[in-house]
């Protein structure tokens, strides 16, 4: 690579952003396989230097993630059930190392559409939080996301951090996915639910399916049926042809569109089953 | 227990002091505690590195290479294409013990006009550095025109199909006539078909090719690499044009090799770039490189068409076997026999009709990997069998005992084993382990399955396989081996010090073993073909034993008893029959020294010799001998997502004589965790001959999590070839894993999925087919 930026603080990193192309890198666990070569080229911007981008805050608002956030951070902070999903999807990327490295920021910037982290945010309505030098911007994680490997980052922006809002803490929540083996696999499908029934009826529900789609999906269609029901009641409302056609999976070496589709609709089913039983809790 | 006391050849109601004990292996302190160098750890002064370009398309023809500005590039030493080789190929045959080449084997080193595969080397570059290396390999221009290939072996052997191999792009074929079976098949009741697809797999060590070259003060382009073969040093004396005394091999501990280490790949490129900057020269692969440059294991389709008499007997088996080799031959026609001898597996069939064929394509090349197309067999004949008895209404371990091979019976190839055949004792011990099927519980449904096998062990007798081996003692009463056997991390070195110990009475930590150097220790051959502990420990059992015998003699004339008299233990002497005269090893030692007494022995050990099996019939013998036992699986199918998970892994093998019983475990469990693997995940996908699962988070091993504990029954007929009539162990324990859990799952789900791997999404699919019938 030419060369190495490690600033310690956001200011300096912005500074360096601004008018220079450069390679945002955090954990490096999407980079490192993305780079045939033994380096990187061009330049990098090390963002894990920087303190105040590392943590989670619970404010008034809701919670803030840090950028640099790793997954094992997440596992290990005390956190609502909601955000149940979010750590069960934690536990699933990589392996153990990788969570260690692997950020939060840097799992949606790499977009890719089995990204194990997305549904989850997507299912707690998860904000992106935009900075360059000259402001900072907010998005929801549905507009960031814009496409397979495709975001709307804008030249000298990076991912400062992703917000939760207060509503969205409340709930169940739970995280499947489906690989070709038990660990350590992309995800050929993935869903993540959180459902809010305080008095035994569903006052809220949000879905979100993974590697299905070009970006992982929430099933606005579906959550709104879900809504009066009693939780035992969930899994027979999760229809095959309607979340197939919510859907439009791909075919390629991990599977296909068809068993994808399927997959994602059984796997909601057992999701939503699992929180009616209590097993999310 | 029957058979277990039938008259069986073998040494019964032996004991031993160290055979068959689970000793801690004497190449495990040195891994254990990271002191073991590997051959990627060492370096040298002056050092350059080495990377290798090759080519992006599988079917080209090269128009333009240009290297100037690779050459010019400051820090690079060389650069090699075509037109620098002064010999244009290599041989990529067995390495050679009976001293005959075969040139149909040969290929071109580097591409000089045509790509026939994608990966295929083009030129090579030695630099200061691995970067400098790296960006010269970017400045050669290469320029590339595709041509039109072929991917698929039924497209190959279509008579206006491209040409990669030959005429007829069949690298080899073969063909059994045994007894009639057209007669057989008139007389059976019910007929089973069925065909069955492997995929290309590959081989994943953890230790990616690596080797360091260096030309020393003799003029010997010495490599220090991991292999499993240092023969090939010959084959590389021969492509690089100097004397085979003029380059020399040397080994380290291996990292893994399952096959995949016997060709020549960096060992090869080394010596080109040692010869000629003079300078020492490293070559690492990245796992990239890995996946691209070296030979996998053959896909294979195999058809079954199997008469069954009322009974369940066999009454003929018909056999259509095609693998695919690739564009270059490597291993693929042995490959490819010993599928085809494998081919009816381990059962009395007299009506056999075998036809095979090996078709070259311009997907990856493929060559040796652990079972040798014995396993892709088994995977075929087992199959067949849980769907026959499927169709005949008869329990599978019923139909299986009413066909099995016993002790005495001639093979597919007329062949009759002389050791014990234990197959059925191993089925039922390995089924019972599995105990009582669990009730299936809603989409969780439980499955068992078996598989048995036959896996020759040794190379095919018309290899003439010999190995050598040497014993010393030294003045202090420790011993030395010298063996040119690699050492795999299969514990190959630690059984030659075990087998000297029992010998000499010493404990095998007192014993250092010296391997794998083509130069300096007694050639052995390949640790390949599960011939190492047959070959070398026979080769070190005879020189161990020469070595006793004179010391003994020595000893019954100190004692004044008979030679038959003397034993050793524990670094002593002494009168078996009274055990209080006795003297410390050392003491003998010492006696034998100032006398002149030889205390060292060269041996050598031939396997059994003979000729290929006649061409027409393919009846004859192959393999010197074969090892039998049987694998059980149970499985929980998620019926909706078509998961698997395995739950109980049991392999039950007849191993002859264990040597060290903890060695004997440990390929096992390896063996059967590579199984569960190719049974479920792993596949290297060509798309148009292009790898489109390059890396491993495409190409699926298990993890810890997809494998259960493993166990292991050993069983001990002490009948085999082996020392002390150890049967090898190396690949059998690998042969029948996976089509056990091919049986496991079909048994679970009611339905039978014919190609591998079984991945979720088939699984499901054959599920919601069912449904659909039913």
């Amino acid at each position: 690579m030419d060369v190495y930026h490690r600033p310690e603080t956001l200011q300096d990193a912005l500074a360096l952003l601004n008018g220079t192309a450069l390679t945002v890198a955090a954990g490096c666990t999407d980079l490192f396989p993305a780079t045939p070569a033994q380096e990187l080229a061009g330049q990098v911007l090390d963002i894990t230097a920087i303190a105040a981008l590392r943590g989670i805050d619970e404010g008034a608002d809701g919670w803030r993630l840090g950028a640099a956030t790793t997954w094992s951070d997440i596992l290990r902070a005390s956190l609502p059930p909601a955000f149940d999903m979010l750590k069960q999807a934690a536990r699933e990327v990589g392996s153990v190392q990788i969570q260690n490295a692997g950020t939060i920021a840097g799992n949606i910037c790499n977009a890719s559409p089995a990204a194990d982290g997305v549904p989850p945010l997507l299912a707690l309505d998860a904000a992106v939080e935009l900075a360059s030098s000259t402001g900072t911007r907010r998005l929801a994680l549905c507009d960031f996301l814009t496409g397979v490997r495709q975001t709307a980052l804008r030249p000298g922006e990076m991912v400062t951090a992703i917000e939760v809002p207060r509503a969205s803490g409340a709930g169940c929540s739970r995280f499947l996915k489906l690989g070709a083996r038990k660990y350590l696999v992309i995800s050929i499908a993935s869903v993540a639910v959180r459902v809010v029934a305080p008095a035994g009826r569903v006052e809220g529900a949000a879905l979100a399916v993974g590697a299905c789609s070009p970006v992982p999906l929430r099933l606005t269609a579906l959550e709104q049926r879900l809504c009066g029901r009693a939780p035992d009641d969930l899994p027979d409302a999760v229809d095959d042809a309607a979340i197939a056609g919510a859907l439009s999976p791909i075919s390629d070496i991990r599977a296909d569109a068809a068993y994808r589709a399927a997959a994602a609709a059984e796997l909601l089913r057992r999701a939503l089953g699992d929180i009616a039983d209590g097993a999310a809790g | 227990m029957n058979k277990m006391d039938s008259a069986v050849p073998g040494e019964q109601n032996v004991s031993y002091r160290q055979i068959g004990k689970p000793r801690t292996r004497i190449d495990s302190p040195g891994k254990v505690f990271g002191k073991t160098p590997y051959a990627g750890d060492y370096v040298m002064p002056n050092m350059l590195h080495a990377k290798v370009l090759r080519s992006k398309l599988p079917s080209a023809r090269m128009t333009r290479l240009d290297v100037s500005k690779a050459r010019d590039l400051p820090g690079v030493a060389c650069v090699l294409t075509y037109k620098d080789l002064k010999i244009g190929t290599v041989a990529t045959d067995i390495p050679a013990q009976t001293g005959f080449r075969r040139r149909d084997t040969d290929q071109q080193i580097l591409v000089d006009e045509i790509v026939r595969y994608q990966g295929e080397p083009i030129a090579l570059v030695a630099a200061e550095s691995v970067e400098i290396a790296e960006h010269a390999l970017s400045l050669i221009e290469v320029e590339l025109e595709p041509v039109p290939g072929v991917y698929d072996v039924f497209e190959a052997q279509k008579p206006d199909a491209p040409k990669v191999f030959g005429d007829d792009n069949i690298v080899a074929s073969y063909k059994v006539r045994k007894g009639d079976v057209e007669a057989g098949f008139a007389a059976a009741e019910t007929i089973v078909e069925n065909t069955f697809r492997t995929q290309y797999i590959e081989h994943a060590f953890l230790e990616p090719e690596v080797g360091l070259g260096w030309e020393d003060e003799q003029g010997v382009i010495n490599i220090r690499t991991s292999t499993q073969a240092v023969e090939t040093f010959r084959y590389i004396a021969d492509a690089i044009g100097i004397p085979h005394s003029k380059v020399r091999i040397r080994g380290a501990l291996v990292g893994g090799g399952f096959g995949g280490k016997c060709d020549v790949t960096v060992e090869l490129y080394i010596a080109l770039l040692t010869l000629k900057t003079g300078r020492p020269v490293r070559l690492g692969y990245t796992r990239e490189d890995s996946f691209y440059g070296h030979g996998k294991r053959h896909p294979f389709i195999i058809s079954h068409k199997t008469g069954f008499a009322k009974d369940g007997r066999i009454t003929a088996s018909k056999i259509d076997i095609t693998s695919e080799s690739g564009p270059y031959a490597f291993m693929s026609p042995y490959v490819l026999m010993y599928a085809t001898e494998a081919g009816p597996g381990p059962y009395l069939v007299d009506n056999v009709h075998i036809d095979s064929r090996s078709v070259a394509t311009n997907n990856m090349y493929t060559s040796a990997f652990r079972g040798f197309g014995a396993t892709q067999a088994c995977i075929a004949y087992e199959q067949q069998m849980d769907e026959a008895a499927k169709v005949l209404g008869m329990d599978p371990i019923e139909l299986r005992r009413i066909n099995l091979l016993k002790t005495g019976d001639a093979i597919a190839t007329g062949f009759e084993v002389q050791s014990a055949v234990w197959t059925e004792e191993c089925m039922d011990r390995a089924w019972a382990a599995l105990g009582e099927k669990p009730k299936d519980e809603g989409a969780i449904r439980y499955g068992h399955g078996i598989a048995a096998y036959q896996q020759g062990y040794g190379r095919m007798i018309w290899l003439h396989d010999t190995a050598e081996g040497w014993v010393g003692v030294e003045m202090d009463g420790t011993v030395v081996v010298r063996s040119g056997m690699t050492d795999i991390g299969a514990g190959q070195t630690s059984s030659l010090a075990q087998i000297a110990g029992e010998l000499l009475g010493v404990d095998m930590m007192d014993i250092t073993v010296y391997n794998s150097d083509s130069s300096t220790t007694p050639l052995a051959g390949t640790s390949s073909a599960t011939r190492g502990l047959y070959m070398s420990g026979n080769a070190v059992r005879n020189a161990a034993t020469a070595v006793r015998n004179r010391l003994a003699a020595r000893a019954a004339q100190h004692f004044g008893v008979a030679d038959s008299d003397i034993d050793f233990a524990d670094s002593r002497v002494f009168v078996a029959s009274d055990r209080e005269k006795s003297l410390p090893f050392k003491e003998l030692i010492a006696t034998c020294a100032s006398e002149g007494i030889h205390r060292s022995e060269l041996a050598i050990f031939r396997a059994p010799f003979g000729d290929w099996i006649d061409p027409e019939t393919g009846q004859g013998q192959v393999h010197p001998d074969y090892t039998y036992g049987a694998h059980a699986v149970q499985v929980a199918v998620d019926t909706e997502t078509g998961e698997v998970t395995i739950l109980k892994s049991v392999g039950a093998h007849d191993v002859g004589q264990c040597v060290n019983i903890a060695a004997v475990e440990g390929q096992i469990e390896g063996g059967v965790a590579q199984g569960h693997g190719y049974a479920l995940s792993e596949e290297l996908i060509y798309k148009d001959g292009c790898l489109v699962t390059p890396s491993l988070s495409e190409y699926l091993c298990p993890t810890s999590m997809d494998s259960p504990r493993i166990e292991c029954i050993i069983l001990e007929s002490r009948s085999g070839l082996g020392p002390f009539g150890a049967k090898g162990i190396g690949e059998p324990g690998h042969t029948p894993a996976a089509s056990a859990v091919a049986n496991a799952v079909a048994d679970a789900i009611g339905a039978r999925v014919h190609d591998f791997p079984l991945t979720p999404e088939k699984i499901a699919r054959a599920v919601s087919a069912t449904r659909d019938n039913g």
